[in-house]
C-alpha cells in the first residue's frame, strides 16, 4: 500500500453523500463516491492547470510566460498515442471519453457501463505519456483553428468573453480558453513537454470516480496504477498571479455579427488575492444569493424590464470566482441593449438604498437547497464539484451548511461592496448592417 | 453475463387515464429528486408558431398566481421547484412539453413536504392559466407573440442549426418535417388572445397527453394525484394525421447560401428508405456508428484527425424521415476537399471495407449508449415517448438485443439504400 496518510471523509446529511480522498505517495489525490445502483461510472484525471495559469517558474528558476491556448492545446495533443489515439481503447472498451480545459484546470474523463478498471487503467496510462511531435503538433493547428473559428461565429461565447476583456485589463482570465490563431501558432513539442513535466506531476492532480463500484477495490487499483510510472519528485512549481486593477479595463464593449437578437452581459468584477478554501465557497454562495435576489426573475426589476417587453426568459446570471479573481455576467437575448441598461442604471440606487429583505434570502435559501440537490443526481456534476472545489482548498458539500449559515448583513454587504454602479461592464453584442 | 447486464433498471409501466391519455410510471430511489415530464403530441404544420405561444403564456401566470413573479415567488418556495416548458419535434409531429423537477421528500428537513404542492401547481398551469374575462390577457399575448418573433429571428445566431434547418427544408421541401418546431413569423401575424385561448383548450382537451413520472414515491398516490393532469382530455388517434410515407432520392442536389460567418457549414443529406419499423434500421444505426457518430468513428479519426480539415464533424440517421445527414464546420477554401474526404469514407463502409474492430467497437459504443439512458429519467421518458410515436416498442433491452445481432452483410445492405440528396453549404458572404 501506498498511500501516505489515512483516509479523509467528506460527507453531509442533506445530500446523503460521501467521498472517501486519500493521498498516494505519488502525490495524487484520489478519491471516490459510491452511488448504489447507477449503472455508469464516472472517473476523471483533473490538473490544476488551466487557461489563467500563464506565468510559473520551476525551483526558482526563470519565469516562463505561456502564449495563450497552451493549456488547451495540451489537452487536445494529450490523446496523442505511438501507436493511436486514446479514444480509440476507450471506445474497444465501450466507454465514452472526452476531456475540457477551464480557466483554472484540464480535466481527462470518461464514463462506461463495463470494463471499469480498463478504462481507469488506459485513463491515468494516457495521461501520463505524452507522446508530442513536431509533426503531429503542427497538424493539430488546423484543427483547433477551426474550433477557434467555431466559437467567433458563436454570439453566446463572443458577448463573455468580450465582457471580460472589458474588466480586466492584465488578467489572463479574459483571454479565450484556445486562444487565438495568432497565439497558438508559436506553440511546439518542447513547450508542450515542458507544461506537462511542470503541471502533470501527480502532485498536481486528483484522480476521482463516482459509481457503484467497490471502495477497496477502487483504491486497490488506483495505488498500483499510480505506481506504474515514477514521474519523480513533485516539481517545485510556483505559479505567478497577474496583478489586476479594481477599476475595469473599459465600460463597454461592443461587437456586430450576424445574429437575429441582440445579446447583453453585464457585471462587476472582484479582486481578491489570497481567498481561498471555505471563504471562495461562502463568497460565491453569498454573490449568487444577491444576483438571485436582485436580478432573478422572481425580483421587481426583471419584471419591470418584462412588462415593458425589453428582456425574456434568456435574463438571469451568475457569479464565478477563478483564484484571485471573480466576477459576476448577467443578461441574455435583449433587442435594446442600450435601454435595458438604462432601466437597470436608474434603478440601482433604489435597490442599494431598501436592500435585500429577510424573506427574500430564506426563500433563496430554499431555492438554492432544491437546486443543489438536482445537481447532486449528475455524476459529472459531483466530480466536476468535487475537483473544483479541491483545487480551491476546500469541501465541496460545506455548501449546504454555509447556505444556511448566511446572515442578512452577509448579504448586505456583498450587494453593497460588489453592486457599484460606477463600475458596471457591459458587453453588447448587436446585428451586423448591411 | 457481465454483472452490470444483472443490474434491473425498472421502466415505465403504463396505464390509460380518462380517455386517450398515458401515464408512465415508474420507481426510482437512486436520486435526490423527482421528475414529471408532460407533453402533448401535435402535427407539424404552418401554425408551429402559434401552438407554440400556449406554453409561454401558461408559464405568465395561474389564476391563484397571476403573474410571472408571483410563480417564481411560489416555485422558489416549493424548494426550487423547476418548471420549464419546451417545443420540439419528432418527424412529422409536433411535441409540448412542461417539465418539472423538485427534491423528494426524504431530502428536505424533518416535516417538510412538497409533492401535493408541485402537483397543485402544475395541475393549476395546465388548467387554471391567468384569464383575463376568460381569455389570455392582451398584453401578455403581445409580449409571447413578440419573444416568440425574436426566437424566429434569433435562429440564425446558432450557425450550424441554421444550415441544417434550411438544408431541411429545401430537401424535404413537400414533407412535414421540413416545419420548425418554433414555426414562422408569417404564422404569427393577426393572432388574437381568442385564438390563443382556443389553441390552449384544444391542446389540453384534444391532443394526445403522456405524462411521465420517475420518483420515489408509492405508486398509488403518484396515480391518485397524476390523474388530475388528464382532466377535460378527451384525445383519440384521430386527432393526429397518418404516418407519412418516407421517400426515394432523386436527383443528387447542391445549393450554397451566404452569411456574415467565419467558417462554412457543410450539411450533406441523404434518403435512406429507411424507417423505424424497417428490418435494417438497426444495421443503419450501426452503419451510422462505424461512419460518424463516435470518436472512433472513420468521419473524426479520418477527415479530422488524419487529414485535419475541421473540428467538428459526424453523421446522425433519423427513420422518421428516412434520411441520414453528415454536418460539419470547416474552413471555406476546403470545402471540396472536405466533401471528397467525406464520400470516401461513406464508400469505405458501404464497401465492408471497415475492420472488425471498427464493426465491435460501434456495437459496444451504441449498446452502452443505450445502458447510459437508465441511469437518466429524463433521457428514458423521452426514449420511451419517442419510441411510442414511432411505431417500435418501447424496451430498451429489445432494442439492445437487435443491435448485439447486425450483421456485417446487413451494414453493407443498409448502406447500399443511402442515397445522395442535397448537399448545403452556408459560406461567408466573402467567398460569393
Amino acid at each position: 500500500m501506498s498511500w501516505s496518510e489515512d483516509s479523509t471523509i467528506l460527507e453531509n446529511s442533506t445530500l446523503q453523500e460521501r467521498v472517501v480522498e486519500r493521498v498516494h505517495s505519488s502525490g495524487a489525490r484520489v478519491a471516490f463516491c459510491h452511488k448504489p445502483g447507477y449503472l455508469r461510472t464516472y472517473a476523471c484525471f483533473a490538473t490544476n492547470f488551466g487557461s489563467v495559469d500563464d506565468r510559473f517558474r520551476i525551483g526558482g528558476g526563470d519565469e516562463i510566460v505561456l502564449p495563450d491556448g497552451v493549456a488547451h492545446f495540451l489537452e487536445h495533443k494529450m490523446f496523442e498515442g505511438i501507436e493511436e489515439d486514446a479514444f480509440q481503447e476507450f471506445s474497444r472498451l465501450g466507454a465514452s471519453a472526452n476531456a475540457f480545459t477551464g480557466f483554472n484546470g484540464t480535466s481527462y474523463l470518461f464514463s462506461c457501463t463495463d470494463h471499469f478498471y480498463e478504462c481507469l487503467s488506459h485513463l491515468v496510462r494516457f495521461v501520463q505519456s505524452p507522446h508530442f511531435t513536431e509533426e503531429n503538433v503542427e497538424k493539430e493547428k488546423g484543427i483547433i483553428g477551426q474550433e477557434i473559428r467555431m466559437y467567433e461565429d458563436m454570439p453566446g461565447w463572443r458577448v463573455y468573453f468580450n465582457l471580460l476583456e472589458g474588466m480586466y485589463a492584465h488578467h489572463p482570465v479574459s483571454k479565450d480558453i484556445a486562444g487565438t490563431v495568432e497565439t497558438i501558432s508559436g506553440i511546439d513539442a518542447p513547450l508542450l513537454q515542458r507544461c506537462w513535466e511542470s503541471f502533470y506531476h501527480p502532485s498536481n492532480m486528483i484522480l476521482f470516480a463516482v459509481g457503484d463500484q467497490s471502495e477497496e477495490e477502487f483504491f486497490d487499483h488506483a495505488d498500483r496504477l499510480l505506481q506504474e510510472k515514477d514521474l519523480g519528485p513533485a516539481p517545485a512549481l510556483e505559479k505567478i498571479a497577474t496583478v489586476e486593477e479594481v477599476a475595469p479595463a473599459q465600460t463597454q464593449v461592443r461587437q456586430e455579427m450576424q445574429v437575429g437578437r441582440s445579446k447583453l452581459l453585464f457585471g462587476w468584477k472582484d479582486i481578491h488575492p489570497g481567498l481561498s478554501g471555505q471563504d471562495m465557497v461562502r463568497k460565491e454562495l453569498v454573490s449568487d444569493l444577491v444576483l438571485e435576489c436582485v436580478f432573478g426573475q422572481s425580483g421587481a426589476l426583471f419584471e419591470k424590464l418584462q412588462e415593458a417587453n425589453l428582456v425574456d426568459d434568456s435574463f438571469g446570471g451568475g457569479y464565478m470566482i477563478y483564484g484571485d479573481v471573480g466576477h459576476s455576467a448577467i443578461g441574455g437575448d435583449v433587442v435594446d441593449p442600450e435601454k435595458v441598461l438604462e432601466v437597470i442604471r436608474a434603478e440601482l440606487p433604489q435597490i442599494l438604498s431598501s436592500g435585500i429583505s429577510e424573506a427574500d434570502i430564506d426563500r433563496q435559501r430554499k431555492a438554492a437547497t432544491g437546486q443543489l440537490l438536482k445537481s447532486f443526481n449528475s455524476l459529472e456534476n459531483i466530480a466536476g464539484s468535487y475537483c473544483s472545489s479541491r483545487f480551491m482548498g476546500a469541501d465541496p458539500f460545506e455548501v449546504v451548511d454555509l447556505l444556511n449559515k448566511i446572515q442578512p448583513s452577509e448579504v448586505a454587504d456583498r450587494l453593497h461592496d460588489h453592486v457599484r454602479p460606477e463600475n458596471l461592464v457591459s458587453s453588447i453584442i448587436s446585428p451586423a448592417q448591411g | 453475463m457481465s454483472p452490470a447486464e444483472l443490474t434491473h433498471v425498472p421502466g415505465f409501466k403504463t396505464r390509460e387515464v380518462g380517455s386517450g391519455g398515458l401515464l408512465h410510471f415508474r420507481p426510482e430511489e437512486r436520486r435526490k429528486t423527482s421528475s414529471l415530464r408532460l407533453t402533448w403530441v401535435a402535427d407539424l404544420g404552418p401554425h408551429n408558431a402559434r401552438r407554440c405561444l400556449v406554453p409561454a403564456c401558461l408559464m405568465r401566470g395561474t389564476r391563484e398566481f397571476p403573474s410571472q413573479r408571483l410563480l417564481n415567488l411560489r416555485t422558489e418556495e416549493l424548494w426550487g421547484l423547476s418548471a420549464s416548458t419546451s417545443v420540439d419535434r419528432w418527424g412529422q409531429r409536433h411535441l409540448i412539453t412542461l417539465r418539472a423537477e423538485f427534491p423528494d421528500e426524504g431530502h428536505l428537513p424533518q416535516g417538510e413536504k412538497v409533492f401535493d404542492d408541485a402537483i397543485h401547481l402544475l395541475d393549476q398551469l395546465i388548467h387554471e392559466p391567468h384569464l383575463v374575462n376568460d381569455l389570455f390577457p392582451e398584453e401578455i399575448v403581445e409580449s409571447e407573440i413578440l419573444q416568440q418573433r425574436r426566437s424566429i429571428e434569433g435562429r440564425i445566431d446558432n450557425k450550424s442549426g441554421w444550415a441544417y434547418q434550411r438544408c431541411l427544408e429545401e430537401a424535404c421541401f413537400d414533407e412535414p418535417w421540413r416545419y420548425h418546431q418554433q414555426g414562422s413569423l408569417e404564422d404569427l401575424k393577426h393572432v388574437t388572445p381568442e385564438d390563443l385561448t382556443a389553441l390552449w383548450k384544444e391542446l389540453v382537451t384534444h391532443q394526445p397527453l403522456h405524462v411521465h413520472f420517475s420518483g420515489n414515491m408509492a405508486e398509488d398516490r403518484v396515480v391518485d394525484r397524476l390523474s388530475t393532469l388528464f382532466r377535460g382530455n378527451h384525445s383519440s388517434e384521430e386527432s393526429l394525421s397518418p404516418r407519412q410515407a418516407i421517400r426515394a432520392a432523386k436527383e443528387p442536389r447542391e445549393m450554397v447560401e451566404h452569411a456574415k460567418v467565419q467558417q462554412s457549414n457543410l450539411i450533406m443529406s441523404f434518403r435512406t428508405m429507411i424507417s423505424y419499423e424497417h428490418p435494417l434500421n438497426e444495421p443503419l444505426m450501426v452503419a451510422n456508428g462505424i461512419l460518424g457518430s463516435f470518436p472512433h468513428s472513420r468521419l473524426f479519426t479520418q477527415v479530422r484527425e488524419k487529414e485535419s480539415l475541421c473540428y467538428s464533424i459526424h453523421s446522425q440517421v433519423d427513420s422518421n424521415m428516412g434520411m441520414m445527414f453528415i454536418s460539419s464546420g470547416v474552413d471555406h477554401d476546403t470545402v471540396d476537399q472536405a466533401r471528397a474526404g467525406i464520400d470516401k469514407q461513406l464508400e469505405f463502409v458501404r464497401n465492408g471495407e471497415f475492420s472488425e474492430e471498427e464493426f465491435e467497437m460501434t456495437l459496444a459504443a451504441i449498446d452502452s449508449r443505450l445502458r447510459m439512458v437508465q441511469d437518466s429519467p429524463a433521457a428514458l421518458a423521452d426514449y420511451d415517448l419517442r419510441s411510442r410515436l414511432s411505431g417500435r416498442k418501447p424496451g430498451l433491452e429489445i432494442l439492445r438485443k437487435r443491435v448485439a445481432s447486425v450483421t456485417r452483410d446487413e451494414i453493407v445492405a443498409a448502406m447500399e439504400l443511402v442515397h445522395p440528396d442535397l448537399t448545403y453549404v452556408l459560406a461567408p458572404e466573402e467567398s460569393s
